[in-house]
């Protein structure tokens, strides 16, 4: 059986419009992979950064799965959030990366994006502060139907993962 | 390293590792000296002046496992002096040790919490003793991480050269040599 180490960091986020994020991360992979050891999913801090250029959550990252089958790959999926200065949390942004196949260290930048609903919605969300969320968090990171939605565009965040695939060459497995 | 607000700090270091790594030799924990930024010769985007402290500060240490989960994370603790000569937190800050041997240097970004109201930052200010955690190897931990507000601040810098032993023996893929 062929292992998987996934080690490495969510370093933080830029080019929001606020930078007082946190960020809630998941990692989902297919049937065939059973996570052995450590967390798969967890919610950063919620840094309010001296330098608003970068927000910094440098949430460590380690899993260890082991697999049968390529299918399936394991995803990092994230949703930021903005906390304002009253404490509520309104969405920022949701996006997904598959997590690298080759060894190795990788910088990825996830680019994210938020719904914004029709002009009703906007308009409450402008003086409430809600903004529209998806019910089924799946269409993150599925091709499923997203064609009715409208969405916004939003920053990125940031994301330092090494990979440290065993068994794969034993198994015929080129990465 | 760099803190924009700051001069006159030190720092402690540590590793943080998972349950199957042992230490094998070397010291994986330090304290470094005092030291005072010196004039700053460059800017941030905001004008402020970055000066820069020098610690130079060297260790060696090296580690053994059975299992790489739980690869070693160097966490790093910077304090200073208030204007009372009292020593407080500056920052906190972890990051993972290169996985790739070669030289490497990192840049650790560093966070300090922050009050969870005003009443207690008025507190703290009183008091002179503004907010830390209680466990100091939060940094490195995932867990317990969504109640936190923290303000990031200031880097250290870091150059680790890795050298590793039998991976590839056990069936584990490495990097070829000049990827990261």
């Amino acid at each position: 059986m062929a292992e998987v180490h996934i080690i490495g960091s969510l370093v933080g986020a830029s080019e929001f419009p606020k930078s007082a994020l946190c960020c809630h991360w998941e990692i989902i992979a297919g049937e065939f992979w059973s996570p052995v050891e450590g967390e798969l999913a967890g919610q950063t801090h919620v840094d309010a950064p001296l330098d608003p250029e970068l927000t910094v959550w440098n949430h460590p990252i380690d899993i260890h799965f082991t697999t049968t089958s390529l299918a399936g790959w394991p995803r990092l999926r994230v949703q930021v959030f903005h906390q304002d200065v009253f404490g509520r949390n309104e969405l920022y942004g949701y996006g997904f990366a598959h997590l690298p196949c080759s060894p190795g260290l990788h910088k990825i930048d996830i680019a994210t994006w938020r719904p914004v609903g029709t002009g009703a919605d906007q308009l409450w969300s402008y003086f409430l502060g809600a903004t529209p969320q998806l019910r089924n968090l799946d269409l993150i990171d599925s091709p499923t139907d997203r064609f009715r939605l409208i969405t916004s565009s939003m920053g990125k965040v940031h994301l330092e993962i090494a990979v440290m695939p065993r068994n794969f060459g034993s198994n015929g497995i080129e990465l | 390293m760099q803190f924009p607000e700051f001069d006159s700090l030190y720092c402690k270091f540590g590793f943080h590792m998972g349950p199957d790594w042992t230490v094998l030799s070397g010291l994986e924990e330090g304290i470094t000296q005092f030291a005072k930024s010196r004039q700053a010769s460059t800017f941030t985007d905001s004008g402020q002046a970055i000066k820069p402290c020098v610690w130079n500060f060297p260790f060696s240490v090296s580690f053994k496992s059975t299992n790489p989960f739980g690869w070693p994370q160097l966490l790093v603790t910077v304090y200073g002096l208030d204007a009372l000569g009292r020593d407080v937190v500056r920052g906190y800050g972890s990051v993972r040790v290169p996985m790739a041997p070669g030289s490497h240097t990192l840049y650790v970004s560093m966070f300090v919490p922050i009050a969870t109201s005003p009443f207690n930052q008025f507190y703290s200010w009183m008091l002179g003793r503004p907010p830390e955690f209680i466990d100091p190897k939060f940094a490195a931990k995932s867990s317990g991480r969504e109640i936190t507000r923290v303000r990031s601040q200031g880097t250290v810098k870091v150059l680790l050269n890795i050298v590793t032993k039998d991976l590839e023996a056990l069936g584990y893929a490495i990097p070829k040599s000049g990827g990261a």
